[in-house]
């Protein structure tokens, strides 16, 4: 699946993707059953670990390549399939077929792919600075130093239509041009690594992935700002990033890429990881930095911008993860290889971490201008459930709903904002018909509300009244007036609020009060979820002709709301029912009914 | 400054670049809303509330925070912008949790502010509690004793025990001030020649009148009754208001009126139309609702059948009412039992209530239905009458029928309806019907233009009792119906609020009703949050037994003692918020009038945080999350002892890990009170009952130490209540300490000397004015008599003002003859600075701190001695100046510090001249200053080069480097200043770093110099008023012979010419018997010198102000004023001449200037000053930059007098000396903190 190699595998190899999504679904067992067979078989195979490949539907998945050069790749994969893959592949020279991923799934899977930044993800080594070197690491900072000046790397990425991918879509070549014509000896370059959209995993991925792709584009960027340290701010939920940044810094450092007079030439870098406690807001600029300097993570109002007045007082320049690995690619492919791709406005690519009721969940990397649709469905390969395709949530909670019905609008910061979403970091939730729009307004309003920092009155306050309202409609106590009310405060939250946080907390009511009020005046006026998701709306029945009388719901219920007698059709008490579903879930025969 | 302009809602408008725009729109008259701003912090932008627009940006920005930028245009008020106003503050007021005033206020009709004249009572503030409870109620005398008190059902003590007694209080007060000489009537204001015509005397005509006649319009009263009063004379019974008391507070009201007319009736006597041909702009009818309502039965006109309000009305006017043996009322409002027991005191038998509901709806209050039924009236219930029988002309019995209640009727009440053949008879003498009165509208038959309601009342507007003629105003009854005096009262002051503004030419306009956040009723609050509150019962009034009171009209109710009603005072939860009158919050609430419920939903209900420190109460209920707390502790303080905790809605404020503030690193400065925009941080009052109440502001300066911070004391009646400083300030920025935040307020508790006191006998007795001094006087003139001038000698006190010292100084020099004069608590005054530059002051300014790029801190433990300064410090290192420290001890300062030093008294010294040393030899001294501006550096320079380089390496326990680091570090910096505590270090020590200064041209330069921190309040001022024994006032040496000829020519005596002694010369002499007398002016003098000079039998006066704790004493003491109740100036510590006002009287009524001149006419020399500024004047006169530090009289703050900046110092040939000090390094002079510690050691 991947793009070319710069060094062809001279012998059978198998890589296990290894990073989070491989971990969680047993990755480590498989690579070290692979590893004691392969040790008992005594065969020449070469045992890689690598990130995370972009199927993460298919985990656990392994990549064995043959030294002809062809590669297969296997889903799912368990240990005790260990054994047959290396009898019947390695010895046997034929792929295990039934477990082997279809060809033309990958195919279906990349065909709209571009990877840029996730070009050595699934490939290289993490924790092997030789892996990246392998393929063309380091050379963009070894170009830059031997010959560009600041300037030039600066015009050179402002020229490549590079936007900051945090969300906001900042130009990258200015902001830095910004931080550079600050005045200072001591200027900083921080990457924000501290990804909390609720379903974005993007830049971890990249850091448990490619850790070096992003070292090296930060020490472009502090070369073409003069910043002598940078600062990694990940957060500390994402043990195995750090744990695959620090090695790579320590190699990196060893081989003279960090440190003093880098590779010879007059440039003295120095970079270190600081851990977040996990609070979303500090993935904003101003109370990333506050976090920094060991304060409690608070935005401030801006000016003065961090390029001028940032970590310290010092004048900053903070990139985002996916930015920063971006710039490698284009000091080394030059400025025009970036910009041929993407959008009028929005150059290059974007991650994204597809998740949600989509049939191929996992990290994908698309040009920009490419349509909702095809993500969806193309790359996605359509709903997971069968259910009808409803409406995607892009930008995590400071995002916004894009219904089906705009599938077709193309993925760039001014068309994704037109339609009251952002662009945001890259997480994009897929929801089918089983979506209620009450209780995903409800979801990210909640987490945005528990998030803000409490510093000024429309967000701290304002989100929870916003909160308030929604929880009423959905425990069907709305009442007439209600959705005015939430406008009144989504705008006036949304207006008035200090920082971005609060003023994109209301986009996920807003979206979907815009493209899904008939859903909300259904929950108000008739008291009725048509999503069948809020349970305070909804009633468990059961169907007479379809039950059996088996008392498998029954036997779950949890408050013994379910009775009956053996061989006839059981009956829910209304009065008990908590609405857990849990009896709908058991039932074989879809004798339940929810309305 | 460069300067900017830019376009404000329209106007061009300039500013200094760099200024916010909320700054510039201050400047130019603009309001802006904002809660979290505060000068002294930097913006934080956090409330939203100063959201401005401006031309070209995305969205609204915060004026707070967005500096102004050349040509912007800027609107301020826009819909969009009024409605994110309203929007932010509703948000804010939907989470927040308490009561900006108690239920109790609320639910007076009067609005009373119950509150606060309970508060008042508990401190034993009476005359203040009753002056405070005319301003809403001009009857208290009256409503004391039969106000119906709605305010006790909403006090929230009901959940803890029983409601205060509010009412019983009340009464209380105005009895107190009845029996203490009079009613306090506030000063009327000059005349404005509108007549007002009030026609009815009654609670709601003599309200009206009082509050009228109070703005100086012409007000008459028209009364058809003979006496004033209306039903609170003809319908209120003796026993519950006697007539004596009414005619004391009647009297009040009708003094203030211009004429009282009695006996004149509307409709009678007089019609609208005369009163208006007469010349009254304005007529406020109060007609009263005097009429009876009929029974509608049958024999009603009989003889014998009374009217509940007739019969009361005809007892009172003593007509004689036969009643006979049985007596039956009808009715059962308070009129039918008024009539009941009025009946028993006339002597009737046998006397029964009927009603025809059951006793839970009967609408008289339930005590007076108790005490009625404990004397022995009976109570027929769910009875009424049906025919009136007569016999011999004269109703004989009554023919009842039983009652049965039904569904509820539209007043809420079950409707009575008759048993069907239930009928039963009653034997009768006198039948009383008291079941209610109405308008006789009559009256207003002639003036048919005055509408009626569908009640037949006068129609009115409620909020303005404007009827529907114009000049025309009603209240009382007669719009209402019958209802209570504190309700008519209520109707009479909102129509004279009405009336003035239609005389003054305003439109009429309801008066503004300030936003109120409450917790809600008593059932919705958690009785949770009462739990931990101490249960006491309610104090009952004292009350005549029901045997003694039934067979006559004596006052029932006696109500409270002293300390009755102090300790029912006490029990006052005092709901009210205390930044009641100060909140940022509430105002602005108000002003766009915020509907709080509009965004409704969970609150935040946390605890009170109470006994978590000393002087700080935390109510994070209140908290609106600005940030000005944490950022004053963080920013300006450096502490750090709040900040934020958790996250979202539940974001609180708080000390690390929710310790209580008191064991955090909290300095006690109170700073997050003074910004707190609401209630949620406040001031523990020092006083039994903490308010709030409507303070007034004395400013007048902090006298601590010697800084000399501008301060507010906040006072009512004669108690300091609390303390702040203003933002503007020019020494202080707003900014206090902990002395100057809470000290003022305990004041209170200082045992006071209030009676003059003299010695017969051996024991100390008291005396009056007169005998104490000329006792004094006569005592030390025969002293001076017996051993001359130089046996007697005065000791002073740098407590004192300027005033005050110079009288002392001239009492010594003129009256006395002596030039022995003494400074007490600091008894050597270190002269190093007048040796080196002729003056003995501060070079330099606080404000050369700030701009200033080193401070070099010499001897002085600045945080803990001159918080204000360690601001500054603080400020000054923030913006890029480097700070060096030279202390014994480590400093909180330290950590700022670039090179700390620690040197002690033995290696101090020693240091400095080695620094010296190092200067000289390498040749980095100021040659252009030394040769120009100073003399004798070739003798200095030769002197300090004997000390070789290398014994800087010797350094004592200070590794070189950092000496060489220190010393390049000054000889570097462009505007160095020198911190160093003029009253701790030693003569040798302060000519050392005097030198230091010289050498390198560091003094008298634009912001470089050395600032002198003294200890007390007016140190800088007694040195400049010349408590000294060799100096002049203005420092001038007393060999001075001009000097001398002045004052002489000024004060009319000759002035000795010889130095005298200083303190410590005046002890000695005192222990060697050469002194033989001695007066000693201070403020807490023993504390600061001890009172071991007492025990030598000499002849002493002491003028003081707190009672000398042990003997022995003294043989007068003066009782003397403190700097809160003193007139006069201060002089601070960079000689900012500052004045202070007096804020409440000295308890025995006397200033010390006062005493001090009455000393001196009893000397003989007679002294005459009207005032203390007439003292000043005279200062002024002969030490002349003080006419130009102090300008004039309205000049509140005074100007700093600077160094001469003239190029010359103060000696004659201008230069300054350079000189080694004549102290050796090893001789320390130990202890200069206290006399009496160096001496007795």
């Amino acid at each position: 699946m991947l793009p070319a190699r710069n060094k062809k595998d001279r012998n059978w190899t198998i890589r296990v993707g290894l990073a989070s999504c491989g971990m969680a679904a047993g990755g480590r067992k498989v690579y070290d059953t692979f590893s004691t067979k392969l040790r008992d078989k005594g065969l020449d195979v070469e045992l890689k670990q690598t990130g995370c490949m972009g199927m993460c539907y298919n985990e656990v998945l392994i990549e064995v390549s043959s030294p002809e050069g062809g590669h297969v790749f296997y889903g799912h994969v368990t240990p005790e399939q260990v054994e047959g893959i290396v009898e019947g592949h390695l010895i046997g020279g034929k792929p295990v077929t039934e477990w082997v991923i279809p060809a033309d799934e990958i195919d279906n899977l990349l065909a709209k792919q571009k990877r840029i930044v996730l070009r050595n993800c699934g490939v290289v080594d993490p924790e092997s600075i030789d892996d990246y070197l392998d393929a063309g690491g380091y050379q963009a900072i070894e170009k830059v130093l031997d010959s560009m000046s600041s300037d030039e790397v600066i015009d050179e990425v402002a020229k490549s239509g590079l936007r900051g991918r945090g969300g906001a879509g900042f130009p990258t070549g200015v902001k830095w041009s910004f931080t550079r014509k600050s005045l200072g000896s001591q200027k900083y370059i921080i990457c924000n690594a501290d990804e909390g959209d609720p379903g974005a995993f993007m830049d971890r991925s990249v850091l448990e992935s490619d850790p070096h792709s992003v070292i090296e584009g930060i020490l472009i960027a502090g070369y073409a700002i003069g910043a002598s340290e940078g600062y990694i701010y990940v957060r500390a939920e994402y043990p195995l990033a750090i744990q695959r940044l620090e090695i790579a810094l320590a190699q990196a450092r060893e081989r003279g890429f960090i440190g003093e007079n880098i590779l010879g030439y007059n440039f003295d870098f120095d970079m270190s990881i600081r851990q977040g406690a996990g609070a979303f807001v500090c993935g904003e600029e101003t109370a990333l930095m506050m976090s920094l300097e060991g304060r409690r993570g608070m935005p401030r109002f801006r000016p003065p911008f961090p390029a001028q007045s940032g970590l310290w007082g010092k004048p900053t320049n903070i990139n985002n993860v996916e930015t920063l690995a971006n710039v490698p690619w284009i000091i080394l492919h030059g400025a025009d290889a970036y910009n041929n791709c993407g959008a009028e406005k929005s150059k290059g690519t974007k991650v994204f971490a597809l998740a949600g009721k989509v049939a191929r969940g996992g990290l994908i990397e698309v040009p920009m201008g490419i349509t909702l649709r095809e993500i969806v469905f193309d790359v996605g390969g359509g709903t997971s459930s069968g259910l009808e395709f409803k409406a995607v949530q892009i930008g995590g909670p400071s995002g916004g709903i894009i219904p089906a019905s705009l599938a077709d609008t193309p993925v760039d910061y001014e068309s994704v904002t037109e339609t009251g979403a952002i662009m945001g970091s890259g997480g994009l939730i897929v929801m089918d018909e089983s979506a209620c729009m009450v209780d995903v307004a409800k979801f990210f309003l909640n987490f945005t509300q528990a998030e803000s920092c409490g510093k000024c009155t429309f967000c701290r306050i304002g989100t929870l009244r916003m909160l308030e309202v929604l929880d009423r409609i959905a425990k069907g106590e709305g009442k007439e007036g209600d959705i005015e009310l939430l406008e009144e405060l989504a705008e006036g939250v949304k207006r008035a609020s200090l920082c971005g946080l609060g003023q994109t907390a209301p986009n996920p009511v807003l979206t979907t009060l815009r493209y899904f009020r008939d859903e909300y005046e259904t929950h108000i006026y008739e008291k009725k979820c048509p999503a069948k998701k809020c349970q305070a709306l909804i009633t468990y029945e059961i169907i007479p002709e379809k039950c059996p009388g088996c008392g498998l719901c029954a036997k779950y219920c949890p408050v013994d709301a379910v009775s009956g007698r053996r061989k006839e059709p059981y009956f829910i008490d209304p009065e008990k029912c908590i609405h857990c579903g849990l009896c709908m879930s058991v039932c074989r025969l879809g004798a339940v009914s929810v309305h | 400054m460069a300067k900017v302009w830019f376009t404000l809602d329209g106007k061009r408008v300039e500013v200094e670049a760099g200024t916010t725009i909320l700054e510039a729109s201050q400047q130019n008259g603009a309001r802006i809303p904002t809660l979290c701003h505060d000068p002294r912090l930097k913006p934080t932008a956090a409330c939203r509330l100063c959201l401005v627009e401006m031309e070209g940006a995305r969205g609204p920005m915060p004026a707070c925070a967005t500096p102004v930028a050349e040509g912007m245009v800027v609107r301020t008020v826009t819909d969009d912008l009024i409605e994110s106003h309203r929007m932010a503050l509703e948000l804010l007021l939907s989470d927040h949790y308490g009561d900006c005033v108690a239920p109790c206020k609320l639910a007076c009709p009067a609005g009373i502010d119950i509150q606060g004249y309970i508060g008042l009572i508990a401190n034993g503030q009476h005359q203040e509690a009753v002056k405070l409870i005319r301003e809403s109620n001009p009857l208290p005398l009256v409503c004391g004793r039969v106000c119906p008190r709605f305010c006790e059902t909403k006090c929230r003590r009901n959940l803890v025990d029983e409601p205060v007694a509010i009412n019983a209080l009340k009464r209380f007060v105005a009895d107190y001030e009845m029996s203490n000489g009079g009613s306090y009537v506030p000063e009327v204001k000059p005349a404005t020649g509108h007549r007002v015509a009030i026609v009815g005397g009654g609670p709601a005509g003599l309200s009206a009148a009082y509050y009228l006649a109070l703005e100086g319009h012409e007000v008459t009263i028209f009364e058809s009754n003979p006496q004033l009063g209306g039903m609170m004379r003809y319908g209120i019974p003796e026993y519950r208001l006697p007539k004596a008391i009414l005619d004391k507070e009647i009297a009040i009201i009708a003094n203030l009126c211009h004429e009282v007319r009695c006996n004149t009736s509307l409709g009678g006597d007089l019609s609208i139309e005369n009163l208006e041909e007469e010349g009254y702009e304005a007529i406020f009818l109060a007609l009263g609702a005097q009429a009876n309502q009929k029974m509608r039965v049958e024999g009603e006109d009989l003889p014998g059948v009374l009217s509940g309000i007739g019969f009361l009305r005809d007892v009172a006017l003593g007509e004689g009412v036969s009643l006979g043996q049985k007596v039956v009322v009808i009715g059962g409002g308070n009129t039918a039992i008024d009539a009941a027991r009025t009946a028993l005191r006339l002597g009737a038998e046998e006397i029964t209530v009927v009603y025809r509901r059951s006793r839970n709806e009967m609408p008289a209050n339930d005590e007076e239905i108790e005490q009625a039924e404990q004397e022995g009236i009976q109570f027929h219930f769910l009875a009424a009458p049906v025919k009136l029988i007569a016999q011999n002309g004269r109703v004989d019995s009554m023919e009842c029928i039983k009652m049965a209640l039904g569904e509820l009727d539209s007043s809420g009440r079950r409707r009575p309806e008759p048993i069907a053949g239930s009928e039963f008879n009653m034997e009768v003498d006198t039948v009383i019907a008291a079941i209610g009165q109405t308008l006789d509208a009559s009256c207003l038959a002639q003036n048919g233009q005055v509408g009626l309601n569908r009640r037949g009342y006068i129609s009115i507007s409620e909020e303005t009792m404007e009827t529907s003629l114009e000049g025309l105003f009603a209240g009382g009854d007669c719009t209402s119906g019958p209802a209570t005096v504190v309700e008519a009262i209520a109707t009479g002051q909102r129509a004279a609020i009405s009336i003035n503004q239609y005389l003054s030419g305003q439109q009429i306009t309801p008066p503004e009703k300030p936003y109120n956040c409450t917790k809600g009723e008593l059932d919705e609050i958690d009785p949770k949050d009462y739990a931990d509150v101490q249960r006491i019962p309610r104090t009952e009034t004292l009350a005549l037994a029901p045997e003694v009171r039934k067979r006559n009209f004596a006052e029932i109710e006696l109500g409270f003692t002293d300390d009755m009603a102090k300790a029912e005072a006490r029990r006052c939860l005092a709901c009210g918020c205390q930044d009641a009158f100060e909140c940022k919050l509430r105002e602005l609430a108000t002003e766009y009038k915020v509907n709080d419920t509009h965004y409704a939903g969970r609150k935040r209900h946390l605890r009170i945080r109470e006994n978590e420190h000393p002087y700080i109460l935390r109510d994070p209920n209140k908290c609106i999350l600005c940030g000005c707390c944490v950022r004053i502790c963080n920013e300006v303080q450096g502490i750090g002892a709040l900040g934020f905790t958790n996250r979202g809605f539940d974001t609180m404020v708080e000390p690390a890990l929710g310790m209580p503030l008191w064991e955090t690193a909290c300095d006690s400065c109170g700073q997050c009170i003074s910004t707190c925009p609401t209630g949620a941080l406040t001031a523990k009052i020092q006083l039994p009952k903490p308010g709030p109440w409507k303070l007034k502001a004395v400013p007048t300066i902090c006298p601590y130490c010697g800084i000399g911070c501008n301060i507010d004391l906040n006072i009512i009646g004669d108690k300091i209540v609390k303390v702040n400083s203003p933002v503007d300030s020019p020494v202080n920025s707003g900014n206090l300490c902990r002395k100057g935040a809470f000290n003022p307020c305990s004041i209170h508790n200082l045992r006071r000397l209030k009676t003059p006191l003299i010695r017969r006998n051996s024991d100390l007795v008291e005396a009056s004015w007169e005998e104490a001094i000329t006792f004094a006087g006569e005592g030390l003139k025969q002293i001076k008599e017996r051993s001359g001038s130089d046996g007697l000698a005065v000791l002073s006190s740098p407590q004192l003002t300027n005033e005050e010292n110079y009288l002392v100084q001239k009492v010594a020099r003129a009256a006395l003859g002596t030039n022995n004069i003494g400074c007490l608590a600091t008894p050597v005054v270190n002269e190093s600075l007048l040796k080196s530059f002729g003056r003995n002051a501060s070079t330099c300014s606080y404000g050369d701190i700030l701009t200033s790029d080193l401070i070099l801190v010499f001897g002085c433990d600045i945080p803990e001695d001159y918080p204000i300064i360690a601001l500054k410090v603080r400020e000054a290192v923030a913006k890029g100046s480097k700070l060096i420290t030279l202390n014994p001890r480590a400093t909180k300062m330290d950590s700022l510090a670039k090179v700390t030093l620690k040197v002690n008294r033995r290696t101090s010294v020693d240091l400095v001249k080695k620094m010296l040393a190092y200067i000289i030899s390498y040749d980095l001294i100021d040659h252009d200053f030394v040769s120009s501006r100073t003399t004798g550096f070739q003798d200095f320079a030769e002197e300090m080069r004997r000390h070789s380089l290398e014994e800087i390496a010797n350094a004592p326990w200070i590794k070189p480097s950092r000496i060489i680091e220190a010393i390049h570090l000054y000889i570097r910096a462009r505007k160095p200043v020198i911190l160093v505590n003029a009253d701790t270090v030693t003569p040798a020590e302060l000519a050392l770093i005097s030198d230091l200064a010289l050498i390198t041209g560091n003094v008298e330069r634009d912001g470089a110099g050395i600032i002198a921190l003294r200890t007390y309040g007016n140190a800088q001022g007694l040195i400049d008023m010349g408590v000294s024994p060799d100096c002049l006032p203005g420092q001038q040496p007393i060999t001075d012979v001009a000097t001398r000829q002045k004052l002489e020519a000024n004060w009319g005596r000759p002035v000795p010419p010889g130095k005298g002694r200083d303190s410590v010369g005046v002890i000695q002499g005192v222990d060697r018997g050469e002194i033989q007398g001695i007066l000693v002016v201070g403020s807490d003098a023993i504390g600061e010198i001890g009172n071991a000079i007492f025990e030598v039998p000499i002849f002493s006066v002491l003028i003081d102000t707190v009672f000398p704790e042990n003997p022995p004493y003294p043989d007068v003491i003066l009782p003397g004023a403190n700097f809160t109740e003193s007139e006069g100036t201060y002089t601070n510590c960079e000689r900012r001449v500052q004045r202070l006002h007096r804020a409440i009287f000295p308890p025995a009524g006397k200033q010390n200037w006062e005493i001090v001149s009455a000393l001196a006419t009893s000397l003989g020399y007679p002294m005459h000053y009207p005032t203390a500024s007439s003292i000043y004047d005279e200062i002024a006169e002969l030490v002349p930059p003080y006419k130009v530090a102090m300008g004039n009289e309205s000049t509140e703050i005074g100007t700093q007098w600077p160094f001469p900046k003239s190029g010359r110092f103060n000696f004659e040939d201008g230069l300054a000396w350079l000189k080694q000090p004549e102290f050796k390094s090893s001789e320390i002079l130990e202890g200069l903190g206290s006399l009496s510690q160096w001496l007795y050691k």
